[in-house]
């Protein structure tokens, strides 16, 4: 074995020893000519714009315009050379130099840049040149505050793109859907390429080295990126220095954030008078004479502060940029923070006449994280308000802790706790050499380590420790990533005026996963002075709760891409993939993920010249397929044997063995095909743009764990592919300038989207499933009770359970005996509305006046349903001697316990003033060591205006584990367990120099 | 130059794809076993073995609830607030207004049927391995040894289900949907496959303790010649004299009736001479992995009266409770009566105060079960009873540092249990009442440690009480009841829920789910048929 592996790690030097070869033996020298170039640059009114930067096109070297717009720029070669002039607000320039020495640029002004260069998968395009569905935020349009990755940077800004941050908690991350559900899946979201490395972590990169993020939105852009793409593709592209110019950037900010909302529960008199009109004898609770607040106990205002520095500069043949961020996030639970330092450093060389550049990328993410436990928040709801925190000496009130669900929870939180150290370290590095004009190629090479420590501790003198009497856990987890890329990029322009273009990629990947894991329970500490510092002194340590697993996964593609465009006029885009996962079966190891896509450019069409009120049109179409293998573990296609508990066997208990699984051979990817239709204006002197898009997207083979049939299978589950999903919807964003002037300007954005989700089919040849009952709100006395259905024809989200039309005269709940016998069964349940919105929107307001900027940010829902399950669980008074209650209009009315009914679904349509922002930029021009110096102030999350009665209508879409596979079926249940929102204020600073 | 330039290049293409490990997907299984490997030792073999025997420690959960409650034993009552209503589930066990969408009956069907599944793959490794440390003799003891667990499970569900899907081959590939087979074949099956076993199944002895042995076949054996009748099935032989014949077998195989009945119960009580085929459990089971942990105490003891009894476990679930008529069938000075049920108020042991519950009612453990008034559910009779109301399992010893899992085994057939059969069958016709009487007299003198106790003649009420007070907890209560003809009788009249009636609650209707991907199935009678796919 040993001797295989070291036989496979030659072979794969050798592999990149060879494409590293390839890349270089293949030279020629070119002549060049250097030439300096001058000119000037100035606006539709003539006047010179300041600061506009010139670039050679395809390398760092570059420089920005004067205070009188002139410029003054070496260039290699003053024959080949193409300029690239962007500023912005303005329609990005390029122009060949020709061998001319001075060139002039009058710049058009446009809400939208259509020039500017866009990353695409493998390569960039401009926006013009793109024929696929690609949204583009830039740095200016992201969200302002307290943001803790791109998500935050994204959120609301792309139509049907839906971030949603389910609660206050700092540690946890959003969670990302493009275009609505489409898997079963615990949906992971778009797959994160991060500076061209596919399948990177957000986490990663700090907001301010991101210099602008792409969504790629349809099959026909994404399928460069095949079985991983089904969810959509999110491209970060970080801030690189650029030639001759060093800057040094500070950013900073100071963040207060507060409790947005509480649940509205029974104050001590108010608990007291309730218990009396229910004529409920709460002598044996009411001998405490306090009135606590159990929310604002366990609350606080956490202050959070962020400060990044970067240098960056460079020479005509290298640049630089070096970044540290320090962020450090206090969550509005009192036992919940994160504190992390990025550093990020980018090094690129130009040698051998530009033909060769060689890049280096280095990054550490070092995040020290406390996450809160979400269940103490269910005895805030629980305890009475009349217990105190505190005994008179001062020690915890525990008089409580052996009630059910009860106990101090401010005990809890200082007592016990869930840590985490998590490292992120990744390199990367890239060679790239021009062959031959316009032949270009490239090896990409990656590693990344991710490492993470978890330790959790449960203290056995409070509720949540006493079971176990004391519960420590370490865990010591590895994701290992190798990565090598080769490419070949052929771009062209012939013709008259250049009119053809073509640009083409070919590509081969090779990139291997390692997991490792390793964990120690231990159980039952009579000393607890150390936590889960030191594990040998508990008492108890269980055979199972010592284990470890690892794991790995390959994953080797093909892929090819090819555009062509006539005077962008006509444009047509190719692309295919050919991927083979190890984790698919045997009789599946490879597939293939074609696209096409076309574009016609209508403005540049010579009966539009005429047309004045257009600046452009571009009309669309794409159709590709792509894959989702995100819910597929390694070796889930392999018949294989694991151990499993122990036996008995006279007097001793040996470890057991069995079938870990259903093999399947067939298993592989989920398909999604998508058609995409879409039409880019440019309106009225550029003053209005938009796009409307139209899509269909149909995935097939489903991926699940399908029930089969034992015993000819030895489980009841199997990891399949099976059901079909569609998703149909419309897409719009229209961006204008209200008011366009020196003195003022006015720019609104809105965006629309619109997703209709329904599952096709749940049944083939080999396995069939009925509906699959989905969603378990957690009440008493309904454990097993499900909410939401999964079944042919219907949504993922829709709710299936009794419907209820209100309470009678004696307080009970009147359910609809839907098959009329007389009886409320299960056999009652029906249709109750689903989870998806009809309509997401964002809505987007910016304004600049002399030195002042603002912007105010809305965005929300129509048409969602969520499950009020805290009011279900806690608004109920058959408790109420021994539990607080939430304050509700039936508190007193209600004679039955609460039931998973459609009484307690609501209507979660929202607007939320998400973000909003004013900031100032001082005149530097004075001071010579100060290029730029601003500050803003920003409050995010400032009101909800929604008929939703629970706490926060925007719940997030799945809940639980990413191991629980059913987690992202029963999505629109606000969790009785739930961490309140923040809302925020900020202060920052922002100086270049 | 260019055109060799671009040469170059693509074959540096070509040579980089033709290199084998560039497409190579090869994975290395790290933390698993192949199957293709895996079995080629003993130790592995019973490794395999042992799994198969673990497979048994779903029974004691799962289907104790299913035959107590829809037995004349138990009921899981709604408590005040709505606990364990959980959509009517168990409200449909006691009145026996099951359906196939049942949840209690798919979770005990996928129990035994998984079981089953996991007992035809170990025998094809059995069957195939080239193992060379076993003789080939061990080789069939083992696989006598799962073939007995698989009739076991097969036992079951014709006794829940009658009418069963009958699949005894494993394939990797091949997959089978049987229809269901008659009960009469089943039975038939059954009694071929234990007669060609029953003399190759590991002899008893401390060190198969855990297995199926021979003394687990006879008994099965004996227990399908009691229940051929009631289940309706003929053989050619005269049951009752089998069932005797049997039981006399079993009781020659050196199992010994505990002098002291608890020690059936204890937390050592794998040393129980009176074990014939067991569920064994450990403190150590985490509940993971196929790691079943037996959570008896959880399931019916309040969230405090871990504070009365002195043990660790604090937040059980406060479920499961005896029907009352029941406990009123014991005896007061039987020692099995404290010795089954908790009884009565509860002080904590630290302070010694009386506890109160949640709603400020006193812990005092009621033989009565009383359903408030003004809780019903719509519909039904169904309401809530106080948390407190209803005597709990109190037969297995709680160990003082109990939390999650109890370190007791669960005795699916002991000697007792052997005892009263074989009385039963004397009774019913095989014999004379003079031996039954010793039989039951052996275990009600057992019990009371006296004589005092003892029939001077018994008929079979007495044999069925005696069953009733002697296996209560044990999965015996459902099918003894049909025996004794009386499974529509409930022994909690004040719950004012009476039960459905009908000869076909007998057998349990087959679940929606399992239908669903086995549209083989056929409904037994009674129940909605399941629609034409």
């Amino acid at each position: 074995m040993r001797q295989k592996k070291m036989f496979t790690s030659f072979k794969h030097s050798r592999l990149i020893a060879t494409s590293v070869l390839m890349s270089f033996c293949m030279t020629g020298a070119v002549f060049a000519q250097k030439a300096t170039i001058k000119g000037s640059v100035v606006d539709e009114n003539g006047e010179p714009v300041i600061g506009a930067n010139i670039l050679v096109k395809g390398t760092t070297n570059g420089t920005i315009t004067d205070i009188n717009g002139n410029y003054s720029l070496e260039v290699e070669n003053a024959k080949s050379s193409v300029l690239q002039i962007s500023y912005i607000g303005y329609n990005s320039i390029e122009e060949a130099v020709k061998g001319r020495n001075n060139i002039s640029f009058t710049m058009e002004p446009s809400v939208v840049n259509l020039g500017e260069v866009v990353a695409i998968g493998y390569g960039t395009q401009t926006r013009r040149e793109i024929t696929g569905s690609v949204a583009n935020v830039a740095e200016e349009n992201f969200n302002k505050g307290v943001t803790r990755d791109a998500s935050d940077l994204l959120q609301g800004k792309v139509a049907g793109l839906t971030i949603t941050t389910g609660s206050g908690d700092v540690t946890r991350s959003s969670q990302i859907q493009l275009r609505g559900t489409s898997t079963l899946q615990n949906d992971q979201g778009p797959m994160i390429v991060i500076d061209g490395i596919p399948g990177g972590d957000m986490s990663t990169v700090s907001p301010s080295d991101i210099e602008s993020i792409s969504v790629l939105k349809d099959a026909s852009s994404a399928a460069i990126y095949g079985s991983r793409a089904a969810g959509g593709v999110i491209l970060i592209t970080t801030k690189r220095g650029s030639g001759s110019k060093t800057t040094i950037n500070y950013d900073g900010y100071v963040t207060a954030s507060t409790v947005a909302n509480k649940p509205d529960m029974l104050n001590a008199q108010e608990w007291r008078d309730a218990n009396h009109a229910l004529g409920k004898d709460i002598s044996l609770y009411d001998s405490y004479n306090n009135d606590t607040d159990w929310f604002d106990e366990m609350t606080r205002v956490g202050i959070s502060q962020q400060h990044a520095l970067s240098l960056s500069g460079g020479t005509s043949k290298s640049n630089y940029r070096a970044s540290y961020t320090y962020m450090d996030r206090n969550g509005v639970a009192r036992d919940n923070y994160m504190t992390r330092h990025s550093f990020r450093f980018q090094f690129q060389q130009r040698a051998i006449n530009d033909r060769l550049r060689i890049g280096l990328t280095g990054s550490a993410t070092l995040t020290d994280m406390q996450m809160p436990f979400a269940d103490d928040f269910i005895l805030a709801y629980n305890m009475l308000p009349v217990y105190p925190v505190y005994n008179e000496d001062g020690s915890y009130f525990t008089g409580a802790n052996h009630n059910y669900d009860q106990g101090n929870p401010v005990q809890n939180q200082d007592q016990n706790y869930k840590k985490s150290s998590n490292n992120y370290f990744y390199g990367a590095g890239d060679v790239q050499f021009t062959i031959l004009d316009g032949l270009t190629t490239k090896v990409q090479l990656y590693k990344s380590r991710f490492n993470s420590d978890y330790s959790e501790w449960q203290d056995p003198r409070n509720s949540r420790g006493q079971g176990d009497n004391g519960y420590a856990r370490r865990r010591a987890r590895t994701w290992d990533r190798n990565l090598l890329e080769w490419t070949a990029n052929y771009n062209k322009s012939f013709g008259t005026d250049d009119e053809h273009k073509i640009d083409a990629i070919i590509g081969y990947s090779w990139e291997n996963n390692l997991y490792a894991d390793q964990s120690s329970i231990v159980r039952d500490f009579a000393v607890v002075g150390m936590g889960a510092d030191n594990l040998q002194s508990g008492n108890s340590l269980k055979i199972g709760d010592v284990t470890s697993s690892r794991n790995e996964y390959k994953l080797i593609s093909l892929f090819a891409r090819a555009h062509y465009s006539w005077k962008e006029r006509y444009m047509i885009t190719a692309t295919v993939r050919r991927d083979g996962s190890s984790k698919f079966g045997a009789n599946n190891k490879w597939g293939t993920f074609p696209s096409v896509s076309a574009a016609w450019g209508i403005s540049q069409e010579s009966f539009m010249e005429d047309v004045e009120w257009v600046n452009d049109l571009k009309l669309r179409a794409g159709y590709g397929i792509t894959g989702n293998q995100d819910g597929l573990q390694p070796y889930k296609s392999l018949d294989l044997y694991s151990a499993s508990g122990t036996y008995y066997s006279n007097g001793t208990w040996p470890t057991a063995y069995r079938p870990s699984q259903n093999a399947n051979a067939d298993l592989k990817w989920e398909q999604t095909a998508m058609l995409n239709i879409g039409l880019d204006f440019t309106l009225f002197n550029s003053r209005l743009n938009g796009t409307i898009e139209w899509y269909d997207k149909r995935t097939s083979d489903m991926l699940y764990n399908y029930e089969v049939s034992m015993p000819t299978y030895v489980y009841n589950t199997i990891a399949a592919n099976v059901g079909d999903m569609k998703n149909t919807g419309v897409e719009i964003l229209l961006n204008l300038d209200v008011i366009r002037n020196k003195k003022f300007t006015w720019n609104t954005s809105i965006n629309l989207a619109h997703n209709k989700n329904e599952i096709t089919k749940l049944s083939n040849d080999l396995y069939s499933t009925g509906r699959i009952y989905v969603g378990d709100p957690w009440i008493r006395g309904a454990s097993g009770v499900t909410s939401h259905v999964i079944e042919e024809g219907y949504p993922v989200g829709q709710f299936y359970m009794l419907k209820c039309t209100g309470l009678d005269e004696n307080g009970k709940f009147i359910i609809e005996d839907i098959n009329g016998d007389g009886q409320i069964t299960d056999d009652d349940r029906t249709y109750c509305g689903d989870a998806q919105p009809d309509l997401t929107y964002g809505w987007n307001n910016t304004f600049t006046w002399g030195n002042w900027d603002a912007s105010i940010f809305f965005r929300g829902t129509i048409g969602n349903k969520v499950l009020n399950n805290p009011l279900a669980a806690y608004g109920n008074n058959t408790y109420m001697d021994g539990c607080n209650v939430m304050k509700n209009d039936d508190l007193l009315v209600l004679t039955e316990n609460s039931r998973v009914c459609s009484y307690y679904v609501e209507n979660a349509s929202f607007l939320r003033l998400d973000n909003m922002s004013i900031g100032y930029t001082f005149n530097t021009k004075k001071i010579d060591w100060l290029e730029k110096a601003r500050v803003y102030v920003a409050g995010q999350n400032l009101f909800v205006i929604t008929g939703y009665k629970g706490l926060d209508p925007e719940v997030e879409n799945f809940r639980g584990e990413a191991s629980d596979s059913n987690a992202g079926l029963s999505p629109g249940i606000e969790p009785r367990n739930y961490m309140p929102k923040s809302r925020s204020f900020t202060f920052g600073v922002n100086l270049t120099f | 130059m260019k055109r060799k330039t671009i040469i170059s290049f693509i074959a540096g293409l070509f040579l980089c794809a033709s290199l084998p490990s560039c497409m190579d997907l090869d994975e290395t299984v790290y933390d698993k076993l192949s199957a293709e490997t895996f079995g080629q030792t003993e130790v592995e073999l019973n490794a395999l073995v042992g799994n198969v025997h673990n497979t048994m420690k779903r029974y004691a959960s799962n289907f104790m609830h299913l035959s107590e409650c829809t037995g004349s034993m138990a009921v899981t009552p709604t408590r005040r607030g709505g606990d364990w209503y959980d959509g009517g589930q168990y409200a449909e066990l006691f009145t026996h207004s099951y359906t196939a969408m049942t949840l209690r009956i798919r979770d005990c069907w996928d129990n035994a049927t998984e079981a089953i599944g996991t007992c035809n793959s170990a025998i094809s490794v059995l069957n195939n391995t080239s193992a060379e440390d076993i003789t080939e003799e061990q080789r069939q003891q083992m696989i006598a040894d799962v073939r007995g667990v698989r009739a076991f499970w097969i036992y079951v569900m014709m006794d829940f289900w009658g009418n069963v899907p009958l699949l005894t081959e494993y394939s990797a590939t091949e997959k089978v949907y049987p229809p269901c087979t008659p009960r009469q074949e089943v039975f038939d099956w059954l009694v071929t496959e234990l007669n060609e076993i029953k003399d190759i199944c590991p002899a008893q002895s401390a060190a198969t303790y855990g297995s199926f042995t021979q003394g687990a076949a006879y008994t099965l054996l004996a227990k399908l010649y009691l229940n051929a009748d009631a289940w309706g099935v003929t053989t050619s032989e005269n049951n009752y004299q089998k069932v005797v014949e049997y039981c006399d077998k079993v009781m020659t195989m050196g199992y010994v009736l505990e002098p002291n009945w608890k020690d059936n119960f204890c937390l050592t009580n794998q040393n129980s001479r009176e074990a014939i085929l067991a569920a064994t459990f450990t403190d150590q089971d985490t509940g993971s992995d196929g790691n079943v942990q037996w959570q008896l105490h959880n399931n019916t003891l309040h969230y405090k009266d871990y504070l009365g009894l002195g043990i660790a476990a604090s937040g059980t679930w406060n479920g499961i409770c005896a029907q009352p008529e029941y406990v009123r069938l014991f005896d007061e000075e039987d020692p099995r009566y404290e010795g089954s049920f908790l009884i009565g108020q509860m002080y904590d042991q630290s302070t010694g105060e009386i506890i109160m519950t949640d709603h400020g009612n006193p812990l005092n453990h009621t033989i009565d079960v009383t359903i408030i008034k003004g809780t019903e559910y719509a519909g039904s009779n169904w309401g809530a009873v106080e948390q407190h109301d209803g005597a709990r399992c109190m037969k297995w010893e709680y160990a003082s540092n109990l939390t999650t899992a109890m370190e007791n085994d669960y005795h699916i057939f002991r000697l007792a249990d052997v005892y009263l059969m074989k009385a039963e069958a004397l009774l019913r016709g095989a014999g004379s009442a003079g031996e039954a009487t010793t039989l039951v007299n052996a275990i009600r003198e057992r019990a009371y440690g006296n004589a005092d106790h003892n029939y001077t003649t018994v008929g079979l009420d007495e044999v069925q009480l005696e069953r009733r007070l002697e296996l209560a907890w044990e999965c015996s209560s459902r099918q003894d009841d049909i025996r004794f003809g009386c499974y529509d009788q409930d022994m909690w009249p004040q719950s004012n829920c009476p039960r459905l009636t009908g000869e076909y609650l007998k057998l349990l209707p087959i679940s929606q789910d399992a239908w669903q991907v086995n549209p083989n199935l056929t409904q037994n009678p009674g129940y909605a048929a399941f629609p034409q796919k």
